[in-house]
């Protein structure tokens, strides 16, 4: 599914380094459901960029598929991105013009298909959410449960074998997030592993297994299970 | 398309950020298409009153104002006919052809025409031989010659000095020379215009101001008013409607436009009582008014380019940073970098088409308007400006969004992401 070998993440700040991410070794597969957990400014978002294909690592290979995402063009690790990889935000980013329906299909828009194709996989998708009554509604006109729905739809529409959620739940009632983390297991399957960031313990403990940041290094912890917590999702 | 079906939403459903650029680019395209419609079709104009006019220098009664005769060279003022004789016997130089006219309104089957009187070159050259000892003597072919007027000189450039006696005999010479050579006083020749609506090609007899008059022939068309006049022997126009021995403009063929410049002074100095001018003298006014309003057309070329230009700049740069977060999103469900510079460039490029369509039906309908309501004729938009006003807003839109686009392209999406 995807590797990390040896990566590393450096930045110069103030003429000073600062190790985001230090040599990460990490071996994810499908079915697979990770959750990282560590405080502000550990590396959580640094290492969630560098899986999702977007930040250029700074030593390291980072291999997806049998593919290796930084040693291929610009525009070929856009499509691999907008293929492979799903994202759900915490604060959702939803286009704000655009419907809920809209927003699903866009992910497939971006590379054509049928106009068609694109609006039933979309409609299914909001379907299953409960939000068949809202495709024509904006992100302002639903509530922030609603638009998480909307954000998983549109990362599930191109059917990813990667999904990576940043704080999926932050700014969701618990109703809400217990819906989310739902989500996000059930979606889990021999095809998509889920890497899933938080500070929040208790959402931690949907996942599988447990790898904890700190100063940019990762460890693995004890499967939420094995450490004695009962999952919030049933 | 695809890219362009999200702009165009964008545009559509979030109008406000961008109307003031569109407004901006409609008004300077409305600007430039308005004020080059008129110059152009002032130019137009122009030429074809100098066509209209015929001769390039015009020897017109002292009280005529040259708006009377825009009008019509029926003008009711008159000047003596002799005033012609003087003008042959002075042999200026530079004079290639006279016409004295006297032109008069009446009534062809009960709708109006006017009817022109103009000497026949034979009888006019036969008169002024007569008051001239010197050239009493002188036959028409010689005198065409080697005498003053007619005759073939240094720097000649004008229309009928080039053409054989024959030619110049020759009714379809009328619209070089305008000149009639021979006619009857009992004859008439009739216009195009007016051979065509009233059915004449010769032979007929038709009755004007009471008398009756023979169609010897149909002139060529001109392209001039004499399309739809009749001409008739000045003398027999004169007594029909009762002038005596004047007419209403004597018509000089200069030799050149620099010889004609000459001529006025010389004119002037023959025939104090009358009022001498150019075509260029007359167009003057209008060629001045051209001339500033293409001057006017470039600065608004300029405005528009830099206004229009900065606009579109600001509001595609303020767009590129309101929309980080979108823009960084759609990178990160796999959006290129081009891709989303090219989204910029397109939404730049719908501003400045969509901004052409309504700066060139704006331009064209207020030019329409203005020359309508004050200029006194109509006023079209050619294609060529059309083409001029949609070409200059959709490349002033492309060139000011290359920046913000390049800004936009080179958005790392990680920082857009975090960004609340």
């Amino acid at each position: 599914m995807i590797s990390l070998d040896q990566v590393e993440k450096r930045y110069e700040q103030g003429g000073a380094v600062v190790h985001a991410l230090r040599s990460t070794t990490l071996d994810l597969r499908g079915g697979d459901f990770v959750a990282v957990v560590g405080p502000s400014g550990s590396g959580k978002s640094t290492l969630l960029s560098v899986l999702g294909a977007m930040l250029n690592p700074s030593a390291g290979r980072v291999v997806l598929d049998g593919t290796s995402v930084y040693e291929i063009g610009v525009a070929e690790r856009a499509r691999v991105r907008n293929e492979r990889i799903g994202f759900v935000f915490q604060n959702f980013n939803l286009v704000p013009w655009m419907t809920a329906l809209e927003n699903v299909e866009l992910p497939l828009r971006l590379y054509g298909g049928s106009r068609a194709e694109r609006r039933g996989r979309a409609l299914e998708l909001l379907e299953h959410f409960g939000l068949a009554d809202r495709v024509g509604h904006r992100p302002s006109e639903l509530s922030a449960g609603q638009q998480q729905r909307v954000a998983l739809a549109r990362t599930l529409v191109t059917r990813p074998t990667l999904v990576l959620a940043d704080e999926p739940t932050g700014n969701l009632d618990p109703a809400s997030r217990n819906l989310v983390l739902q989500t996000l297991t059930d979606f889990r399957d021999d095809d998509r592993a889920i890497v899933l960031v938080t500070h929040d313990p208790a959402v931690s403990r949907a996942a599988d297994r447990i790898l904890t940041i700190s100063d940019g290094l990762l460890e693995e912890s004890k499967a939420a299970s094995e450490i004695g917590l009962a999952s919030d999702v049933a | 398309m695809r890219l362009f079906g999200m702009v165009w939403s964008e545009m559509v459903r979030r109008p406000g950020p961008s109307a003031a650029a569109l407004v901006v680019v409609a008004f300077g395209v409305a600007a430039l298409v308005a004020v080059e419609s008129v110059a152009t079709s002032s130019e137009k104009r122009v030429a074809g009153q100098m066509r209209t006019l015929g001769a390039n220098v015009l020897v017109l009664p002292a009280e005529t104002t040259l708006q009377d005769y825009y009008a019509a060279d029926s003008h009711g003022e008159s000047l003596p006919e002799e005033y012609a004789s003087r003008i042959t016997m002075a042999q200026l130089k530079g004079v290639e052809e006279l016409s004295p006219r006297l032109s008069v309104e009446c009534e062809l089957d009960e709708s109006s025409v006017v009817l022109t009187g103009v000497l026949p070159r034979q009888e006019f050259y036969e008169q002024s031989a007569w008051q001239s000892f010197d050239l009493l003597t002188a036959d028409i072919d010689s005198f065409e010659t080697g005498g003053g007027l007619g005759r073939k000189h240094e720097g000649c450039c004008g229309r009928t000095c080039q053409l054989t006696t024959e030619e110049k005999r020759s009714l379809a010479s009328y619209a070089k020379t305008r000149i009639v050579h021979e006619l009857d006083r009992d004859s008439v020749l009739v216009g195009a215009d007016v051979a065509e609506e009233h059915g004449f090609a010769g032979g007929e007899t038709v009755r004007l101001l009471g008398a009756d008059f023979r169609v010897a022939g149909v002139l060529p068309r001109t392209g001039t008013v004499d399309d739809a006049r009749l001409l008739g022997h000045l003398h027999r126009v004169q007594e029909v409607s009762d002038s005596g021995p004047v007419v209403n403009v004597i018509e000089v063929m200069g030799c050149c436009d620099a010889m004609a410049a000459d001529l006025v002074g010389d004119l002037k100095d023959l025939l104090p009582g009358a009022r001498v001018v150019t075509i260029a003298n007359l167009v003057e006014a209008q060629v001045t008014v051209n001339g500033l309003m293409k001057r006017l057309s470039y600065v608004l070329f300029a405005v528009l380019v830099v206004l229009g230009g900065a606009s579109v700049a600001s509001v595609m740069f303020a767009n590129v940073s309101e929309r980080r977060r979108e823009l960084g999103t759609l990178m990160a469900l796999g959006a290129t970098p081009s891709t989303v510079g090219r989204m910029v460039i397109l939404k730049a490029a719908t501003l400045g088409v969509a901004g052409a369509v309504l700066g060139v039906g704006l331009g064209a309908v207020s030019a329409y308007a203005v020359g309508l309501r004050y200029l006194g004729f109509t006023v079209s938009t050619p294609p060529a400006i059309v083409l001029t006003g949609f070409g200059t807003a959709l490349l002033v839109a492309v060139v000011a969004s290359y920046v913000p686009a390049r800004r936009a392209a080179r958005l790392d999406p990680c920082t857009c992401l975090q960004e609340l």
